[in-house]
């Protein structure tokens, strides 16, 4: 456990590690044993140190717009997977969860511009940090599950290769259709996950930015008649 | 700083360790749960070390050992002061009306 605690402050922001590193691992050293408990304590303790990082940094009000995408994708893709057919995986429902994260995200991008002389620098902020959170997940989800799509035709048993052989063709049989099973299952859920986080981050970024441009255009306005 | 600021407990037990003398992480690990029974964990005390170190109530202390001791600083001590005689009041309190009852 101890092992697993010093790969862990690896976690940590580099800004922490090199302030504190040497002696949070002379701490491990010191204490006698590490169970579960002190590895998830470590794990809380990253977490909140690269939250506490984010927030206080230059970019602290665009890691709230990423984390606002974030939560709104998760909770769209949690409810489309688990809803069944119904009204979760609507048209409607996607559409109400997407007007509810432009709004929160315009309002993130108004009041993160109030600190900036430069909209494009605020909103090139959000872009980068909604990037890093969503984007490659939901692109490899989207990539993966139209592979999968595009593959999962079955294959008739008697087209089958070695399905007269005394144990390859039963064998290989059930592998297929497991795996089968199986890729209509990604098809199915991850094209709806990866659509939640693409929907979220797209509409997310562009209120962010449209948030942010209202904001110039309001302090051009009252700086003029000022 | 205000007293009416809230202070989360482990940095209130890390001040209070801190006020007996210098002590390095292992050191307030196991004072703090002699004397308090909490067990922290050591992402919790430097998270709390972190920020107490950032806000000026503690200090660390130039030390020829491995480990690294700190120790209050003057906004340290008033800060403490101010959250126990807090905490003094609302025990108080808290215990007259509880024999009101």
């Amino acid at each position: 456990m101890k092992t697993l605690c010093r790969i862990m402050v690896s976690l940590y922001p580099p800004a922490w590690r090199r302030r504190y590193q040497r002696e949070f691992l002379d701490l491990l050293g010191d204490m006698p044993s590490s169970t579960y408990r002190e590895v998830w304590d470590v794990l809380r303790g990253a977490f909140r140190a690269w939250a506490d990082t984010m927030w206080r940094s230059e970019y602290g009000v665009e890691f709230t717009v990423a984390l606002v995408i974030f939560i709104t994708g998760i909770v769209n893709a949690g409810l489309s997977v688990t809803g069944g057919d119904g009204v979760w995986r609507s048209s409607a429902f996607f559409l109400v969860t997407a007007m509810g994260t432009t709004l929160a995200c315009g309002v993130t991008g108004f009041l993160a511009a109030r600190r900036r002389a430069s909209v494009l620098r605020s909103a090139s902020g959000g872009l980068m940090l909604a990037l890093s959170a969503l984007m490659i997940p939901a692109v490899v989800l989207m990539a993966v599950a139209y592979a999968f799509e595009s593959a999962a035709a079955p294959m008739p048993f008697d087209q089958f290769p070695f399905k007269n052989g005394p144990l390859i063709g039963p064998v290989l049989l059930r592998f297929t259709e497991e795996f089968k099973h199986s890729k209509e299952w990604f098809a199915h859920w991850g094209r709806s996950v990866g659509l939640s986080f693409m929907a979220a981050l797209i509409a997310g970024t562009l209120m962010a930015w449209l948030g942010g441009c209202a904001q110039l255009v309001l302090r051009r306005l009252l700086g003029r008649r000022g | 700083m205000t007293a009416t600021e809230r202070i989360s407990d482990p940095t209130l037990l890390v001040l209070t360790s801190l006020a007996e003398g210098e002590k390095h992480g292992y050191a307030i690990m196991t004072d703090v749960e002699q004397f308090a029974g909490v067990k922290l964990g050591p992402g919790t005390l430097y998270g709390a070390i972190q920020r107490l170190e950032e806000r000026n109530l503690i200090e660390p202390v130039e030390s020829a050992d491995r480990r690294q001791p700190y120790r209050l600083t003057r906004n340290g001590e008033l800060y403490l002061r101010e959250q126990l005689n807090l905490l003094r009041a609302v025990t108080r309190l808290g215990l007259s009306r509880l024999e009101a009852l």
